[in-house]
């Protein structure tokens, strides 16, 4: 009888003790300082940096560089994005780079996302620029 | 190369209309068979018509880096900030009328200024005569 009443608490139990030890552990981490760079100015690229740069400001790993915290890693749009019209739609087409601020290359990376949903591509850039951040010394 | 454009907004008077197709027609594209011939119009050229505003103001909702620009490379609007002062916005046109064309530009953006502003150098085999490495 004991047992099983046991048994029954111990999904929370074990809840509860995760959620604790989470809040032990719950140092704020330190976000990375990044800077974003774009070798192109039409309103389509200029809008795919923009997305990079907002992205970069809610990321819980990443924050948009200032004078106050200088860059440590570097996205750069390297050219001009391209584009394909898929019916009514505009599909944008990018290739993003990422590098340290000490110029080490740490891989490049290539997508597409729709132009009505451009945060889209900033979300993949981010996200690859996480997995390029572990080859940084 | 020939981009027919329909010059539009309050800025789009005939003396600077004049200026931005000098600036682009007497370009040097580095290769004798190819010219580039800005043809200012408000009808169609084989099918295509570009449409360049230029007026006051920036415009930050489509273009959030820089208020001005066009919509996309070899797309077929455009708006510039006659704000900016001349020569600075006949050049912006003259360089943007190259991206309806599918001219990509040319510079390498660098590391912030102090004061925080952009800053960019030409790509290798480009120098600051070339009106692509740069947006004036």
């Amino acid at each position: 009888m004991q047992i099983r009443i046991v048994w029954r608490r111990l999904p929370s139990t074990v809840v509860i003790f995760c959620v604790a030890a989470g809040m032990l552990n719950a140092v704020p981490s330190k976000r990375t300082p990044v800077d974003v760079r774009c070798n192109g100015d039409d309103a389509l690229t200029q809008r795919t940096c923009a997305a990079v740069e907002n992205g970069l400001k809610s990321s819980p790993d990443f924050i948009l560089s200032a004078e106050s915290s200088p860059a440590e890693l570097v996205i750069t749009i390297p050219t001009n994005v391209d584009w394909k019209k898929v019916g009514k739609r505009t599909k944008v087409i990018y290739l993003a780079e990422f590098s340290s601020s000490g110029h080490q290359t740490l891989g490049n990376t290539k997508g597409a996302c729709w132009d009505h949903a451009i945060s889209t591509c900033a979300t993949q850039i981010i996200r690859q620029l996480k997995v390029a951040a572990r080859k940084a010394h | 190369m020939v981009i027919p454009v329909h010059f539009t907004g309050s800025g789009a008077t005939s003396e600077n209309v004049s200026a931005i197709v000098n600036r682009d027609n007497q370009l040097d594209t580095g290769d004798s068979h190819v010219k580039i011939e800005v043809v200012p119009t408000d009808k169609p050229i084989n099918g295509v018509l570009n449409t360049m505003d230029l007026s006051s103001g920036y415009d930050f909702k489509n273009y959030p880096k820089a208020g001005e620009g066009v919509n996309k490379l070899g797309g077929n609007e455009g708006h510039i900030n006659t704000d900016a002062g001349q020569p600075n916005a006949n050049n912006g046109a003259a360089h943007d009328n190259l991206h309806f064309a599918g001219v990509r530009d040319q510079y390498d953006e660098g590391k912030k200024d102090k004061d925080g502003h952009r800053t960019s150098t030409p790509k290798p085999g480009y120098d600051s005569t070339n009106i692509v490495r740069e947006r004036n």
